[in-house]
């Protein structure tokens, strides 16, 4: 019979019921492998790359964005100012003095009054006593005047407490009038 | 033979994959936002000065007239140097910004000047750049300082 093995139908029958056998073992063990994460896996790396876009974008979208914002003072240079308010009997001198020990500190005066705060939290304070006294309301002219040391952000300070005090008509004063 | 449905192979191929369209939309949020933020303020990294319970508020910078005072850090014997420019424009002497500055007086008396200054500067190179607005006849000037963001 050309060589070939010849089955009985009873052997054809047991080879087919084995093939079936193993044909349903594969698949109950794909479906499981399926079942327990073997063949649906998360594929991290786009997580990786989304996850990384994101956090460039608020590292950099943080550092620029700086809350900075702009003291609406109305602040003229003295010397030029043209404004028609009047002047109320005394106007408001605050004078800031670079320190001769600390380097960086400076001393405060508010001048004709003859306070002297300690701290710019202080300095509004006394402005917002000054503010409710009679002759004075927001609109009485406030000078700062600092010398040559003093660093740039007492000078800012003291304005922010002239400000916080309520009054809005702010002169920057030349340290040399 | 086996019957075969129609578009059933096509139909495996063709897939619709989103994680390389939020990368690329991502890319293309990040570009814009820099762009933007560089664009609209043009803003000179200046440390400004951070006031306690600051009164600062936040203001369309496009309408100010910008100018930078910027720290410059020592350098030999020198304490330190400052850098002048107008918005994000390469450094000026102060005579070219009082320039700019009167030709802006001219067009629009009514320009409002905004001063961004590093707060650890003295007063002194600032105080010249305030006394350059007076002369122009820009009569008002703003500070810039940080604001409270508790507020």
């Amino acid at each position: 019979m050309h060589g070939l093995t010849t089955h009985t139908p009873a052997r054809r029958i047991d080879r087919h019921a084995r093939i079936g056998e193993v044909a349903h073992r594969r698949s109950r063990l794909r479906l499981r492998g399926a079942r327990e994460g073997g063949a649906v896996s998360l594929n991290v790396v786009p997580l990786v790359d989304v996850t990384f876009l994101l956090m460039i974008f608020f590292v950099i979208s943080g550092s620029f964005d700086v809350s900075e914002g702009v003291l609406r003072s109305g602040i003229v240079p003295a010397a030029g100012r043209s404004g028609t308010t009047a002047l109320p009997l005394t106007p408001i001198v605050i004078k800031i003095t670079s320190s001769v020990e600390v380097p960086g500190a400076c001393s405060l005066e508010l001048a004709p009054f003859g306070h002297r705060p300690s701290s710019f939290n202080e300095l509004r304070r006394i402005l917002s006593g000054i503010r409710r006294q009679p002759g004075f309301d927001e609109q009485a002219p406030v000078a700062i005047r600092a010398d040559d040391g003093v660093l740039w952000e007492h000078v800012v300070n003291g304005w922010n407490a002239a400000l916080g005090a309520g009054f809005s008509n702010l002169a920057y004063a030349d340290s040399a009038d | 033979m086996r019957p075969t449905v129609r578009g059933a192979a096509p139909r495996a191929g063709i897939g619709f994959i989103i994680l390389p369209m939020i990368d690329v939309i991502f890319l293309l949020l990040l570009f814009f936002v820099m762009v933007t933020t560089f664009e609209a303020s043009a803003r000179v990294r200046v440390d400004v000065p951070d006031p306690e319970d600051s009164q600062a508020r936040k203001a369309d910078l496009s309408e100010r007239l910008v100018i930078n005072c910027e720290y410059v850090a020592p350098a030999g014997s020198k304490p330190f140097d400052v850098r002048y420019r107008i918005g994000g424009d390469p450094p000026q002497s102060l005579d070219d910004i009082a320039a700019r500055l009167a030709a802006a007086g001219k067009s629009n008396p009514n320009s409002v000047v905004l001063i961004r200054a590093d707060r650890r500067l003295p007063n002194a190179p600032v105080r010249e750049v305030i006394r350059l607005v007076s002369e122009t006849g820009l009569q008002k000037i703003d500070v810039c300082a940080k604001q409270d963001l508790e507020r």
